[in-house]
């Protein structure tokens, strides 16, 4: 019996040491989190989804947390300039465009990134994810932080893809994986935010449209109010294609 | 979008709306670029422009496999490809850079053809340096908007004396 007692005195001490541990470690990945600006409660800003908090380090494993704020949606968006995996030098729009582009800021060391290359390089999982009207762009950092062969590996042929540490501070990028949608007919940034799984991608966008289009509907809706307009306006829809069938199916059968 | 990408001897003003790449293929591309035997390219590692209203793949054809198809009635391809110095002075290259005209293009100029769009394609030469002009638009009813759309680019193209 004492034998017994002791064996149960040991593991209940072992266990608490243990408790203890974690909640340490805890309290500290808390505090470093605080530090960064992350919000715990309610998303503070107008964002695509749930955002992922730029971890310490280079591991860059993302969580499920709200980024910083001071973002990007409602700014003017900027073409993309920079160069390809090749080194050749490559500019591409967003802006005065008569479609919506996603940028996906990707790197190729983070590893909650390696969903997105792989989902998004693949024509079909990209399509199923963000509708054939959105326009995607993979942005990776410069040559000087990374590797254009493990880029071009990741990215594939069927990915657009830009090196460029200009467009990482345009769009003031806080975190990889990181994800910016432009609607190119106002030049604006509409959505922004983290997400952790390729999965999500498609239902951060919808809410980007969605509150977008509430946006303009409640702007067109104070503008008639003031009797300055006498419409409301109208709504988003992503996953519409505007051109015409016979395009469409060449695209599908290409 | 403002400024310019130069690279090669070749220099383009950016245009607002139009994707820019100025590229030359790498050797390994030659041989690697199309694994499927799709995607047809010169077999020389000289450079090129391509241009487009939409955003291309990065696997394409030099004469725009791949972006043609998805074009839209709006959209404008372009391909500016150097040919070797062998073919400066060749009675084909005409001197002087093209301006292009709405009845240049042609649906038939398409290697294969698609409905709606049209084509045209030019061979010159300038500061000493042979090209061939290839340009897709995704209308043949819209060629006179088009065409317009397509010189704003064109004009913007600086070429470094070979």
């Amino acid at each position: 019996m004492t034998w017994w007692l002791l064996v149960l005195s040991f593991v209940t001490l072992l266990l608490s040491v243990l408790v203890v541990g974690l909640l340490q470690s805890h309290a500290a990945m808390v505090r470093a989190l605080d530090g960064l600006g992350a919000d715990f409660g309610e998303h503070t800003r107008p964002g695509v989804g749930d955002a992922a908090v730029e971890p310490a380090g280079d591991e860059r494993a993302a969580t499920s947390l709200v980024a910083a704020e001071g973002g990007a949606v409602g700014m003017a968006a900027r073409d993309v300039i920079g160069t390809d995996v090749s080194g050749n030098p490559i500019a591409i729009a967003v802006t005065r465009v008569e479609r919506h582009t996603l940028l996906a800021f990707l790197s190729s060391g983070c590893l909650a990134c390696h969903g997105f290359w792989e989902g998004l390089a693949d024509p079909r999982s990209r399509a199923e994810a963000v509708g054939s009207r959105v326009s995607v762009v993979a942005v990776a950092k410069g040559v000087d932080s990374e590797s254009p062969a493990a880029i071009a590996k990741l990215a594939g042929g069927n990915l657009a893809t830009v090196m460029s540490n200009e467009a990482w501070d345009d769009y003031s990028v806080p975190v990889a994986p990181y994800f910016v949608l432009v609607d190119g007919r106002t030049d604006r940034v509409i959505g922004e935010g983290s997400a952790v799984t390729f999965a999500q991608l498609g239902s951060m966008l919808e809410r980007a449209a969605a509150d977008a289009a509430a946006a303009r509907s409640r702007a067109a809706s104070d503008l008639s109010r003031r009797g300055l307009l006498g419409i409301a306006g109208g709504v988003v829809d992503l996953t519409a294609d505007s051109r015409e069938p016979d395009t469409r199916a060449q695209e599908r059968s290409t | 979008m403002t400024g310019r990408l130069s690279a090669h001897g070749l220099s383009v003003a950016l245009v607002p709306g139009w994707d820019v790449q100025i590229l030359r293929r790498d050797e390994s591309a030659l041989l690697l670029a199309s694994p499927d035997g799709d995607v047809p390219v010169g077999g020389y590692a000289l450079p090129m422009i391509h241009a487009a209203t939409i955003t291309m793949p990065p696997l394409r054809g030099d004469y725009g496999s791949h972006v043609v198809p998805i074009l839209g009635h709006d959209d404008v391809f372009i391909a500016m490809v150097e040919f070797g110095a062998e073919s400066v002075g060749a009675a084909m290259f005409r001197p002087g850079f093209p301006v292009l005209r709405s009845r240049d293009f042609d649906p038939e100029a398409l290697q294969r053809a698609l409905p709606d769009r049209s084509g045209t394609q030019r061979f010159f030469t300038v500061a000493g340096r042979a090209f061939g002009l290839f340009c897709v638009i995704g209308s043949h009813l819209r060629r006179a908007r088009l065409t317009s759309k397509a010189n704003e680019l064109l004009a913007g193209i600086e070429v470094d004396p070979a």
